[in-house]
């Protein structure tokens, strides 16, 4: 009975969010705008991918918890998820992304007014795009939050296969159960190390580590689904299975290819917004150590690096509580 | 192959026998999101077919159809495809009505957006509109079964259901399917004067 009822509000299109679309440069940007607006701040969230779409970050207890203080802005990316419009591959760029970024920021004032805060919060590929939205466009941003992002590609590539070549030594050395598949893991990545990572090694590597978060072993916290049910996720969902997954992988793959030469890790000195980076210990596709290059780097007395424990790559899920406790702290300290 | 034999048949029959519209009205479903489709078939072509079988003679009737219609559904959050085309149809008929059918289609389609659209004008004002969505061209190939009630029960209906796969474009930056399934009534051919 609950189910139907779902299904027939879903159908409708009936929500309590404010939900819109943002025509920019040929493109139209799904927008879902949750939680508290009247608390004068809204994170705008960068989905990881980049072949992705903002509702896949758009449920759980973190945001929930994050939700009762701000407001969460909600987009998908160009190409991806539930995004339409007529363009060019051309604008399918890191640059261009960080643009469109830099333009919603700018609608979410004009929406919400101007005295908006509005801060950045990337995940994985989000890193990348938030840091290139505050490095290279002219955006107003009132801060930073990176949770398991990449803003440097080449060093990306080089700190994963360190780090599988590190935990499968321990893993080895342990006698895990997994040994057998440790060992072909770290013999796979030694024999890319030997010559130079190149890029479809680099590639092959982050499934080894999206594999290798499966073969350790992590803290993980009971309640992190939140109190939506499955079914109210999945019935929510407004992209396309069949031409979201077609139109984002393609978009996907020309982004992350033009993505393949950013590496702002020389350039993090020019972030002066508060800036905190959330990493994961056990996090092989997007190695903690970014993180602490990043807040080594960025000019600002207001930054925080937060390292979670026995946690990968997700740590939204993993330890949802702490999560969103050290986003809500660090938030309302440095607004 | 089945719009191939009925071109020939059009050769060999013509239209004549089949000179008037039937209504065709169906529920349209992209996945779980509800729609609707209008048509008015017309005829182009109307042949027959005597097939044996075991010594059993079988006639089969195949008719060309173009079908100009109207197709919307509603994908909630995400846009309101409007689409106006036509299919070209061509269906075997058996004597017991079983129907099997297979088509192209082309069209043009406005999805409408979901929610309001906002942009910035020449002025550098948010403004938005509810209107606001993409055309794109949408290129349509499926198959069809159903059955014509005017001969199995003596009913002036006819029912089909038929998977469809879309292809728009440009969508993004490139092109999209779309799978539907369409579940339809329409006035039956042949018991009003067709045949």
């Amino acid at each position: 009975m609950r189910a139907g009822l779902i299904l027939v509000l879903a159908m409708v299109g009936c929500s309590d969010s404010d939900s819109w679309y943002f025509r920019t440069d040929g493109v139209d940007l799904p927008v879902r705008v949750d939680g508290k607006l009247d608390s004068g701040l809204v994170l705008l969230m960068l989905h990881g991918g980049p072949a992705g779409s903002s509702v896949y970050y758009n449920w759980g207890l973190d945001t929930e918890l994050i939700e009762d203080e701000f407001a969460v802005a909600y987009y998908d990316q160009r190409g991806q998820g539930g995004t339409h419009g007529a363009y060019s591959t051309d604008t399918l760029t890191v640059a261009q992304l960080a643009e469109d970024n830099a333009n919603l920021v700018r609608a979410l004032r004009a929406r919400y007014g101007d005295d908006m805060d509005v801060w950045l919060y990337g995940h994985s590929w989000g890193g990348m795009l938030g840091t290139a939205t505050l490095l290279d466009t002219d955006a107003d941003v009132d801060g930073w939050i990176e949770a398991s992002g990449s803003h440097d590609y080449p060093a990306n590539d080089r700190y994963t296969a360190e780090l599988l070549l590190e935990i499968g030594a321990r893993e080895i050395a342990a006698g895990s159960a997994d040994t057998a598949r440790w060992r072909d893991i770290v013999a796979t990545v030694e024999d890319a190390v030997v010559d130079g990572i190149d890029r479809d090694e680099a590639v092959a590597n982050t499934w080894l580590g999206h594999e290798a978060e499966g073969l350790v072993e992590q803290y993980w916290a009971d309640e992190a689904a939140g109190d939506e049910t499955l079914m109210e996720i999945v019935l929510r969902d407004p992209t396309a299975a069949i031409t979201g997954a077609w139109s984002g992988w393609v978009p996907g793959r020309l982004v992350d290819a033009d993505a393949q030469s950013y590496a702002y890790t020389d350039r993090l000195h020019e972030i002066t917004v508060p800036s905190l980076f959330i990493y994961g210990e056990l996090d092989f596709v997007c190695p903690a150590q970014l993180g602490r290059d990043a807040y080594e780097r960025v000019d600002t007395d207001a930054k925080e690096f937060v390292l979670f424990e026995d946690v990968g790559h997700s740590p939204m899920s993993n330890d949802p509580v702490r999560y969103a406790e050290t986003i809500i702290d660090f938030v309302h300290t440095w607004r | 192959m089945l719009i191939a034999l009925s071109l020939v048949a059009l050769t060999q029959v013509g239209a004549a026998e089949l000179d008037a519209a039937t209504w065709n009205t169906s529920l349209v479903a992209q996945g779980w999101r509800p729609g609707l489709k209008l048509g008015v078939e017309l005829p182009l072509a109307q042949g027959e077919r005597v097939l044996t079988r075991r010594g059993v003679e079988r006639r089969v009737d195949r008719l060309l159809l173009v079908e100009p219609s109207f197709t919307a559904w509603h994908h909630w959050g995400n846009h309101t495809p409007l689409t106006a085309g036509g299919q070209l149809i061509a269906r075997r008929v058996r004597a017991d009505g079983w129907t099997s059918e297979a088509f192209i289609g082309q069209g043009l389609t406005y999805a409408i957006n979901a929610g309001t659209t906002y942009e910035f004008d020449d002025d550098g004002e948010l403004v938005g509109s509810a209107m606001a969505g993409n055309w794109m061209s949408a290129s349509s190939v499926g198959v069809g079964l159903g059955r014509d009630l005017s001969r199995s029960r003596g009913v002036d209906l006819a029912w089909h259901i038929r998977p469809t796969m879309t292809v728009w474009a440009p969508y993004n930056a490139g092109v999209a399917p779309v799978f539907t399934v369409e579940l339809g009534v329409r006035r039956a051919w042949f018991d009003r004067g067709g045949r």
